[in-house]
């Protein structure tokens, strides 16, 4: 999709009625994303992840998640025209799942609470590696919110539960304790086995 | 990388931020069960936790408390030789108990949390004690006690053992070497101090007679105690390490001077005492310099069943000439009673509270001995000055008290 320049903007909008409010009016559609802000284009930035995909994402978006990416386009290391953002840590499935809770987040972040809950419930029912690779992912590009999120389903998987169950769910399949030292655990916490 | 292995290596880093945002105790002794990496990784003391701990002395088959405390977040911690009939706790702080053993004058430090303990010098070292005697007249042991004013009475070891010290505070944890212990003593609220693996307590002599010092205090280098009437004394622990240092053992008796005094600020205003009612004070040291007296007012009802009234809140900032009251903690909370008296910053712990004062008991002389009793514990919101009691209706044999890791 092609930039539309301002006055472009303009004209599409009258045309379909829309009038800006305030600064901003934006459309939730996913294939284009318009920001009819007084002065500023369509803005977008290219996140590369490390199977060499492409994603293109509104820069608004990332800045208001990302500390990361805020400080590459605040310090000006990155370059509209040019330049796309390395992200050789992050595979592409992860890469768009990222994406995907920056750019919802942004958009609904007026819904109401419950809503918003069940929605990043919906979004993290993945499996222990798919919840490690988000973990990477957000600890990464430094994503308060998203980490928040998935300490606390980390707590939810180990509250209460028994070790073995522990280790089932977090696929840990060899423990490292010898036999002795796990005698010992066994013994010392009885509740917890 | 293997995917099995990935959660088994998870970056310190990583997995301590786990442990911030779990909140009970047990999921984190759960996470050092999981596996060889992640126990080495996390310490056995999680000295990051913000939450302070209440520690109910009692026992599992105690029915009673069972019923009472069935909730997760209850730790059971068992000490195969803690006779919960023949212990005292008269002090806590970083993570230590303090305990005395009415039977014998033992004063033992405990660690719940690594199971460790080790011996401070007993009571019968304690500078008031002129020498313990048995003989035909008495029934048991009964200790000769010095006053400061040179007269001697006789009381039984037992009730010696259990009434001879009002308090006891560390410096710091035992493993550090310039750990120090003060405890506030005898018939007149004496100071006495010592380090690891002295033999006796050294008493820091004072030119009062009797002080009734009511809290004492490590802070900053010193040692800070409040006394009766809310005046506040101030000791350099450099100079008294230095002393108890010097072999052989000097008496601390010249130093008066050089190892300190009032306090220049003249004690807050003086405030109303009234017949039954008796006033505890505390004095905390705060991140910023400054320092808190609290002052908490106690009803006695007429079996001894005090009713904790109202705190007053006093700040001394750091060079200043005097005391202010104030009325609110603002980010912080306290902890009182006979725990080393601490500020604390909860931040988002739901289970600490700022601009709230914790506080436990600490007046075991006003219960019947021997007996269990009700006691006077609480959190007190200072906005709304409304306190939520904490287990009013539980009798104690040794009186439950806070606990911070």
């Amino acid at each position: 999709m092609t930039q539309l320049d301002r006055l472009s903007v303009y004209h599409w909008l009258n045309a379909w009625c829309i009038k800006p409010v305030g600064g901003a009016l934006v459309r939730q559609e996913p294939e284009y994303i318009l920001l009819a802000l007084m002065g500023s284009p369509l803005k977008k930035i290219m996140l590369c992840s490390s199977e060499k995909e492409i994603f293109s994402v509104e820069e608004q978006v990332m800045v208001q998640h990302s500390v990361i990416i805020n400080n590459m386009i605040e310090d000006g290391s990155y370059n509209h025209e040019e330049s796309k953002i390395p992200l050789d840590c992050v595979d592409s499935k992860t890469l768009k799942k990222v994406i995907d809770y920056c750019t919802h987040h942004t958009h609904h972040h007026n819904d109401n609470q419950e809503d918003l809950e069940a929605w990043d419930a919906q979004f993290l029912n993945v499996d222990s590696n798919g919840l490690y690779d988000l973990l990477m992912a957000a600890n990464y590009l430094e994503i308060r919110n998203l980490l928040d999120l998935i300490y606390g389903t980390i707590k939810n998987m180990i509250k209460g539960k028994k070790i073995d169950e522990i280790r089932r769910i977090f696929n840990i399949k060899d423990h490292g304790f010898t036999p002795e030292e796990e005698e010992q655990n066994r013994k010392e916490y009885p509740h917890f086995y | 990388m293997a995917e099995i292995d990935r959660w088994w290596n998870l970056h310190p880093d990583l997995l301590y931020q786990i442990t911030e945002h779990l909140y009970f105790y047990d999921d984190y002794i759960r996470l050092r069960l999981v596996c060889k990496e992640w126990n080495s990784k996390l310490s056995s003391i999680p000295h990051h936790k913000r939450n302070p701990w209440l520690l109910l002395p009692g026992t599992t088959h105690d029915s009673s408390l069972n019923h009472i405390l069935d909730k997760e977040q209850i730790y059971h911690v068992m000490f195969p030789d803690f006779d919960i009939n023949d212990n005292l706790i008269y002090g806590s702080g970083y993570g230590w108990l303090i305990t005395v053993v009415i039977s014998n004058g033992a004063i033992r430090m405990l660690n719940p949390f690594t199971k460790s303990h080790l011996d401070l010098p007993p009571i019968s070292t304690f500078p008031d004690v002129v020498r313990y005697h048995r003989d035909w007249w008495h029934v048991g042991e009964y200790v000769l006690v010095e006053l400061s004013d040179g007269s001697i009475y006789t009381i039984d070891a037992i009730s010696f053992h259990k009434y001879e010290i009002w308090k006891i505070v560390i410096s710091s944890p035992p493993d550090n070497e310039d750990f120090m212990a003060v405890a506030i003593y005898g018939e007149c609220g004496n100071l006495a101090v010592c380090k690891l693996n002295d033999k006796r307590w050294t008493d820091i002599p004072m030119e009062e007679i009797s002080p009734l010092f009511q809290d004492v205090i490590f802070f900053q280098d010193k040692i800070y105690a409040v006394d009766f009437d809310t005046n506040l004394y101030e000791f350099d622990k450099k100079v008294i390490m230095d002393e108890l240092g010097k072999k052989p053992r000097p008496q601390l008796v010249p130093l008066l001077t050089s190892i300190g005094g009032i306090c220049e600020p003249p004690p807050p205003a003086k405030l109303a005492t009234h017949y039954n009612c008796s006033m505890n004070k505390y004095v905390i040291g705060c991140v910023d310099g400054s320092l808190l007296m609290i002052v908490k007012h106690d009803d006695w009802a007429m079996k001894m069943l005090h009713i904790c009234n109202k705190f007053d809140v006093f700040k001394l900032t750091k060079n200043s000439k005097e005391w202010s009251r104030i009325h609110s903690l603002e980010d912080y909370a306290v902890m009182i009673g006979y725990n080393s008296s601490v500020q604390m910053f909860p931040g988002k712990s739901p289970y600490c509270k700022a601009n709230h004062i914790y506080y436990t008991d600490n007046q075991v002389v006003l219960h019947t001995p021997g007996e269990p009793s009700l006691q006077d514990m609480g959190i007190l919101n200072l906005e709304d000055t409304k306190t939520n009691k904490i287990l009013p209706n539980v009798e104690w044999v040794c009186p439950p008290t806070w606990l911070l890791p």
